[in-house]
């Protein structure tokens, strides 16, 4: 029997080094747990003391590498940038500097190792109420990455662990981190996700002060991509803040910090939490349940705080917080940075609207505000003669930015800046004697005021655009004809409406109605839903051209509702948002919305 | 040193290669013999090179290709083997990968335009903390480097090359001139479940083969 046991503890050896030198995981609980024998389970402690040891060494390899890598950085007068975890709620800047004082051709001593699970844990590089965030080696993956650990003894934290990394890998964006694995050792949960080499904008707006508007427009369209995505599968991240976003070195803006995040499809327990107050929209404060309209206020706030360093309702008072929001008490932005742009502003403060049906109707939609607010063409640098797309290939930036504009499915295009940026742009004006007056969402028209589209394409498109009123009633503006939107050129700058000669036009705001929105939609190809929903609208010039007599001579004038017999409130109002909602999200699809209020003349 | 009686054969499969082999080179080399120094390169220059190779990055892999790295390591380690006490190819194995480590390290440098070789020294690695200090401490170490002793030549290089180096059964293959990965695979699996039975032992004294 004996000699049996041990020829079944040998064999058990034998297999689990073999899996060891194909340099497979092992499941050393389950192996002990069928050794039965003190002397084979003796060896498999040894074998996994082995296993620990090959996988010391290649994280000193890797350690050694590194090192050696920031180290020339520094040398050659880069700034090595220091990584600090994704999932932290605090930066910990310095916590991997070289030491400077390292003698020629020796190592900087690293920080003592240790082992959890299968990753050689490092420095500690943040701290947060869940527990800690380690820099840490994944000998499988064999790359550095973030664990973030929770306290020991947090039992309730371990079924929160999982919920925060299974929430997490249903998200896949290049503006959210990436999450790797999960795990439970030493009675301690943790998750591992992509180790971000950079600092939170917490950090970097209290070392470094307020960023320009043009900055926090810029991270806020890339932070919209990521809640869009985020909220096409369902979740709310519920905690969107300074510290929970990273400026990854090379400027990449990554969303991290999932440990409040809510599944709408599943999760009953949203009150319980934890959150940061300022920056919590007010029906959540009151105990609502977090939605996508109350990530897109903390969006808000969070380009309020990036420009002014404060938030809107700054108070450490809990009950004062919450009087002042229904009180709708809240700095003015306008107020505290009188240099930033108006659009971007109009979009923050309408991010910001108590009433969550005020703010915008998703995350795209802000996206698109604040593309406009940046205004991105033409370039001011470039040379009147160069074509404006070839702007946007000279400058990375603003490639990322154009491209933003597309969604998702232009996502992988701003990893390849080198290719033509699948970019539109529509912009609105209203005309002055000739010259463009550009409109913004939000903005004050008046009966009679000359509105006209400017377009400008990277590639040929199909354009429509619709005008919807406050009651509902629509109309198609573009394309003029029933049946399907011919193609426009790209390369080039487009004014709509054309007049039936071909001349430059102007649409007229009519009389009625309190509020008119313009809608605009751009594909590259025929899409059919919308063309049918169309067929059944009111054209601009169906009954044949408005010669308003304001309009000078040269040209032709066609009224929003100048000609057309006015419609009933239409059966399409809710089918044309829902399609117009639907369609923001498709590839190839450009949509942009402009709300405009009403005054009488 | 291969000195024991007692170490574990590692049993059926290829016959192993005559013991003294590598430690006789590396007896010889120490001595300056040029002959046992072109003979060790050329058994263990391919699959070190192979090993090596993903341990340099980017710029510094196109300014010193990995073979280089592999020769600099072994002229460096000629140079000082009168400082060294050869206790076997593990030994040796874990003495070219504390000066490959080095020249990592300081290739970086070099690759940036600060050639800094003269300044590295491998017996400066000795007083080097390293994660490996932190994870399983010295003692551990030196069982394991004194179980690894007492293996026989091949699951030495076998082991050492995979627990060391990371290198997979290609190189582990090339290293021990086995014609099939399975063999080396063979050779490195028994050689690991060896290691562990030694490393219980107090001194390799308590019993035979790892029985206790």
């Amino acid at each position: 029997m004996g000699k049996n046991k041990q020829a079944r503890g040998d064999d058990r050896l034998q297999r689990v080094a073999e899996a060891l030198a194909d340099h497979r995981t092992v499941d050393w609980d389950r192996e002990r747990a069928g050794a039965g024998d003190v002397d084979a389970q003796a060896g498999l402690d040894r074998l996994a003391d082995i296993a620990r040891l090959a996988d010391a060494y290649q994280a000193d390899w890797h350690n050694v590498a590194r090192a050696a890598q920031e180290r020339a950085a520094t040398a050659t007068g880069t700034t090595p940038s220091p990584p600090v975890a994704a999932g932290t709620s605090a930066a910990a800047p310095d916590a991997d500097e070289p030491a400077e004082d390292a003698p020629p051709g020796q190592m900087p001593a690293p920080s003592p190792a240790w082992h959890w699970g299968r990753l050689v844990v490092h420095e500690r590089i943040g701290t947060g109420g869940f527990g800690e965030v380690y820099r840490a080696y994944d000998p499988n993956l064999k790359r550095d990455v973030a664990l973030k650990l929770r306290r020991a003894g947090d039992s309730a934290g371990l079924e929160k662990s999982l919920d925060e990394a299974r929430n997490q890998a249903r998200v896949r964006h290049p503006n959210i981190v990436t999450v790797f694995d999960c795990a439970v050792h030493d009675g301690r949960a943790g998750i591992w996700t992509d180790l971000i080499r950079g600092e939170t904008l917490q950090h970097c707006v209290e070392t470094r002060g307020p960023l320009s508007a043009r900055e926090a427009a810029a991270i806020g369209i890339d932070l919209c991509g990521a809640l869009a995505e985020l909220h096409r599968t369902n979740l709310v991240h519920g905690d969107i803040k300074p510290a929970n976003v990273m400026r990854e070195k090379g400027g990449r803006i990554v969303l991290t910090d999932f440990g409040s995040a809510l599944d709408l499809e599943s999760d009953a327990d949203a009150g319980a939490r934890p959150v940061t107050a300022l920056s919590v929209a007010p029906e959540v404060l009151r105990g609502g349940r977090p939605t996508a309209a109350a990530d897109i206020y903390a969006l808000g706030g969070l380009l309020f705080w990036l420009v002014t360093g404060s938030y809107p309702i700054d108070t450490d008072d809990i009950d004062e917080l919450m009087t002042r929001q229904a009180r709708g008490e809240r700095a003015s932005l306008a107020e505290k940075r009188t240099d930033v742009l108006p659009e971007f502003t109009r979009a923050v403060e309408r991010a910001l609207a108590s009433d969550p049906a005020q703010r915008f109707g998703s995350a795209g939609q802000m996206q698109s505000a604040l593309l406009a607010s940046l205004d991105l063409v033409p370039v001011p640098d470039s040379p009147p003669s160069t074509p404006w797309w070839h702007a946007f290939t000279r400058h990375p930036w603003r490639v990322a930015l154009g491209v933003a504009a597309a969604g998702a499915a232009a996502a992988a295009l701003v990893l390849l800046p080198a290719r033509l940026p699948a970019h539109a742009e529509a912009r609105l004006f209203r005309d002055r004697s000739g010259k463009g007056q550009q409109l913004a969402d939000g903005d004050t028209v008046q009966a009679f005021d000359q509105l006209f589209l400017e377009l400008k394409m990277a590639q040929p498109l199909r354009v429509w655009v619709l005008d919807e009123d406050n009651e509902g009633r629509a109309y198609v503006l573009h394309p003029t004809q029933p049946g399907a939107a011919p193609r426009l050129p790209g390369k080039q700058a487009l004014r709509l409406p054309t007049g039936l000669q071909g001349e430059e036009a102007n649409w007229s705001v009519a009389r009625d109605g309190a509020a008119e929105t313009i809608l605009v939609v751009a594909a590259r190809q025929p899409i059919e839903a919308l063309e049918t929903t169309l067929a059944a609208l009111p054209r601009v010039n169906s009954e044949g051209a408005n010669d308003f007599a304001a309009v000078g001579a040269a040209r032709l004038t066609r009224g929003i509702d100048g000609l057309v017999s006015r419609p009933k409130p239409a059966d399409h109002a809710g089918t044309i948002a829902g399609l117009i909602r639907d369609l923001e999200r498709a590839p190839g699809v450009w949509t942009w919305r402009i709300h405009l209020v009403k005054r009488e003349p | 040193m291969l000195d024991g009686p007692d170490h574990p054969t590692g049993g059926g499969g290829e016959p192993p290669r005559p013991l003294e082999t590598t430690a006789i080179l590396i007896i010889r080399a120490r001595s300056g013999d040029e002959r046992a120094i072109t003979d060790l390169m050329r058994r263990f220059t391919p699959a070190l090179r192979r090993a090596a190779h993903g341990k340099l990055a980017g710029r510094a892999r196109a300014r010193l290709v990995t073979e280089d790295l592999v020769q600099i390591a072994f002229t460096k380690a000629f140079n000082k083997m009168n400082g060294f006490e050869p206790r076997g190819p593990g030994a040796f194995l874990a003495y070219l990968r504390t000066i490959v480590r080095n020249l990592v390290a300081t290739e970086y440098r070099w690759a940036d335009g600060k050639p800094e070789f003269s300044v590295l020294d491998p017996d400066m690695v000795d007083g080097a903390a390293t994660p490996l200090d932190g994870v399983l401490g010295s003692e551990f170490e030196a069982r394991y480097r004194a179980a690894l002793g007492r293996l026989d030549e091949d699951q030495q290089i076998a082991v050492a090359l995979h627990v060391e180096w990371g290198a997979s059964a290609a190189v582990i293959m090339e290293a021990l001139g086995k014609r099939t990965r399975n063999a080396a695979r063979m050779v490195l699996s028994r050689g690991l479940v060896n290691l562990a039975k030694e490393m219980g032992l107090k001194n390799g004294k308590n019993g035979k083969n790892g029985e206790k």
